[in-house]
């Protein structure tokens, strides 16, 4: 198993599992897990429009799949707004 | 039906007000606020005018769905050559004046000439008059002259716009307020007003709006609302606002902080949404006290905040020690990370002076931040600062700044020229973070390429909603495919932006639920096609307007800093905005020459031959 560092920004945590209410925490994932494995773990649908950062760098939703995580990987999440 | 079919004329140095009625077959092809709007201008303004000239007209648009009861649906927009750019401006707002003044019966507003003497305008439905505004509001706030002109009509129902201190001044990037802290902010429309001596407008109305077909309508607006109330985006806004972009934009690495020297700013917890929703040990009391909307709103993306009584700027000061405006995303990037204040009271003064004084804070706070570069190299000193110290990330400095440029006092009448001007004043044009003159908002161009090259071709200078490639370019640090992305989306924006209703409508909408709505409320067949040709209208006759200003391909650009200093860190971490990449593309797509002027073609398919 590998741990794998999750961030939700501007993102009610309390909606998700396995963070803490500040939506940070630290979550199991198999040795070949995906960026998809990982949000699925937290009870999220990788399949939303959600937006996705590993280790600094932005993978699109239809790279999540694709996109292997290594052990202390950093993930953050964060929603599709527009505009401000 | 959707349009009331009458626009007001007043001639500002004759003293007259005339109605007329409106030009149909403009409204059918332009439909309404900011496309219409820019019509009239077109048509009845010299685009080589100075634009603080009395030759130059301001122009009040409200939209065909403005005030019907469509979701969202209280808009106008102010049209006219913008002071701070010399481009066309076009500066949207919410809030209920526009409501008001479509419900008095009239669609458009236009002002002409120069009054010889400060006045302010009172519109009762047809009952329409100018009135002297010298020893009464001139020389007042923007709250100020609110509370003076209820008191005076004795009717709180009115709805006012007006200018504060800035706008007096002809400060370049001053707003239109109205509602006290909504604003039609961008691109200086508020000195344009001010040098006409015009200090407000009061509407109210009783006459009402119809739609062509009402039970239409009502189906179509009734799915809408069905649509938007339970989103997520919708409940975003209306909890945390856009505030929390500012996480967003840290977290990715496109957060101009220290006028672009860096893309991420390491004080951000303090002055984040979490910060402003957190209790403060001083009274007890968060930033933000709760939220407003502005008319026919179910999103409420306004904030109501307040500043700690005990805060430096606001200590002795009863005035501010109240609810005021809140910090939204594109003020608080402004007068924080942009001049490196993390120091969330000041800020949300700094912002709030903006709103009493009538000041744009993207423009106000951009402007700082490159005067505290220009003080960072020397090229500004104490001595002409008054003997302020214009440091980075000093919370006096942004305060003092937001007071003296407020009033126009002292070097505040430099900052109050917009980065661009103040730049090339004290010799460095390329610390300024300027498109057109305008001021960058809160996202860095070469985390997000598609925001730069939406920056570089926007009609009004640098802006942030005049196209959406948010979503690509939040997934992607790449050229690739944002000329399409960034051409389409300004076309529905330019048409979303003439209908009257709130483009934060369209998180929760597609382009199909709008047209709906306007298909019930106009006379006529429309379709999401007909509304794109029409955004595609609208976007190539600001672009005329543009070229017979005096502007050229070489204005579709972006700052040497963003183009040649990669990004220190984030997602575009050692990029630079690859503007070239994307700009011919561009033309091609949009149809314009190699040189960016539209082809005889593309004019007359658009119908602008």
């Amino acid at each position: 198993m590998i741990q794998i560092g999750f961030q939700l920004v501007s993102i009610d945590a309390t909606e998700f599992k396995g963070l803490g209410r500040d939506g940070i925490g630290e979550i199991p994932l198999q040795d070949d897990g995906s960026l998809a494995d990982a949000m699925r773990m937290i009870g999220m649908d990788p399949g939303l429009g959600f937006m996705t950062l590993v280790n600094g760098d932005p993978v699109a939703p239809e790279n999540r799949s694709e996109k292997q995580l290594n052990d202390g990987d950093q993930v953050v999440v964060f929603p599709p707004i527009e505009g401000g | 039906m959707g349009w009331q079919g009458k626009i007001l004329r007043v001639d500002l140095s004759a003293g007259t007000a005339t109605p007329e009625p409106l030009n149909m077959e403009w409204a059918e092809k332009y439909m309404g606020q900011r496309g219409l709007g820019t019509k009239y201008l077109f048509e009845e303004v010299d685009p080589a005018v100075d634009s603080l000239a009395a030759e130059n007209k301001l122009i009040f648009a409200t939209g065909p769905l403005t005030a019907t009861g469509a979701s969202t649906g209280g808009r106008y927009s102010v049209i006219t050559k913008g002071a701070l750019t010399g481009a066309v401006a076009c500066s949207n707002s919410g809030g209920q004046f526009g409501a008001y003044l479509k419900l008095a019966g009239w669609d458009l507003l236009i002002l002409e000439g120069k009054a010889p003497e400060p006045v302010y305008i009172v519109i009762e439905d047809d009952d329409v008059r100018i009135l002297p505004a010298k020893d009464f509001i001139w020389g007042e706030t923007v709250w100020d002259t609110e509370d003076k002109i209820h008191a005076k009509h004795q009717n709180p129902n009115l709805k006012i716009a007006s200018i504060g201190i800035a706008g007096e001044n002809l400060c370049r990037f001053a707003c239109v307020m109205n509602d006290r802290d909504r604003a039609a902010g961008r691109s200086g429309v508020g000195a344009v007003m001010g040098s006409k001596n015009l200090k407000a407008i009061a509407a109210y109305g009783t006459v009402g709006t119809k739609v062509a077909n009402p039970e239409k309508f009502m189906e179509a607006n009734t799915n809408a609302r069905g649509k938007l109330d339970p989103s997520e985006p919708r409940k975003r806004l209306s909890t945390i606002g856009t505030h929390a972009m500012l996480d967003v934009t840290n977290s990715y690495g496109s957060l101009p902080t220290l006028n672009c020297r860096a893309v991420q700013f390491e004080g951000s917890s303090h002055i984040n949404v979490k910060a402003a929703h957190t209790p403060r040990r001083s009274d007890g009391h968060a930033n933000v006290q709760t939220n407003k909307a502005c008319f026919a709103c179910s999103i409420g993306c306004g904030r109501v905040a307040s500043i700690a009584p005990n805060h430096f700027s606001v200590k002795d000061k009863p005035r501010y020690q109240t609810s005021l405006g809140g910090l939204e995303y594109e003020s608080i990037y402004a007068v924080g990370p942009m001049c490196g204040v993390d120091d969330i009271d000041a800020a949300t003064y700094a912002s709030a002076l903006c709103n009493e004084h009538g000041m744009d804070p993207i423009s106000f706070g951009a402007s700082v931040a490159a005067a505290m570069e220009l003080y960072d190299i020397g090229a500004v000193t104490k001595d002409m600062t008054g003997g302020m110290s214009l440091e980075f990330g000093s919370a006096e400095a942004l305060c003092w700044a937001a007071e003296v440029t407020g009033t126009a006092t002292g070097f505040g009448k430099d900052i109050g020229l917009g980065a661009k001007r103040l730049c090339e004043k004290y010799g460095h044009p390329d610390l300024s973070m300027t498109v057109k003159g305008q001021e960058f908002p809160g996202y860095d161009p070469r985390a997000m390429q598609g925001m730069g090259l939406a920056y570089a071709t926007s009609n009004r200078g640098a802006c942030h909603l005049r196209a959406s490639p948010f979503q690509d370019d939040f997934a992607h640090v790449r050229t690739e495919g944002k000329a399409g992305i960034v051409k389409k989306s300004q076309d529905r924006n330019a048409a979303w932006d003439s209908t009257g209703v709130c483009l934060f409508a369209g998180n929760a909408w597609e382009v199909d639920d709008l047209v709906a709505q306007l298909a019930g409320a106009l006379p006529g067949e429309w379709s999401v096609d007909r509304f794109f040709d029409t955004g595609e209208r609208i976007w190539n006759m600001e672009r005329l307007f543009n070229l017979r200003a005096g502007f050229t391909k070489a204005d579709d650009t972006l700052p040497k800093r963003v183009m040649e200093e990669p990004a220190p860190s984030g997602a575009g971490k050692g990029k630079v905005a690859e503007l070239s990449k994307m700009l011919p593309e561009y033309y091609e797509l949009r149809g314009w020459t190699p040189d960016g002027e539209p082809t005889t073609q593309t004019l007359s398919r658009l119908g602008l031959s």
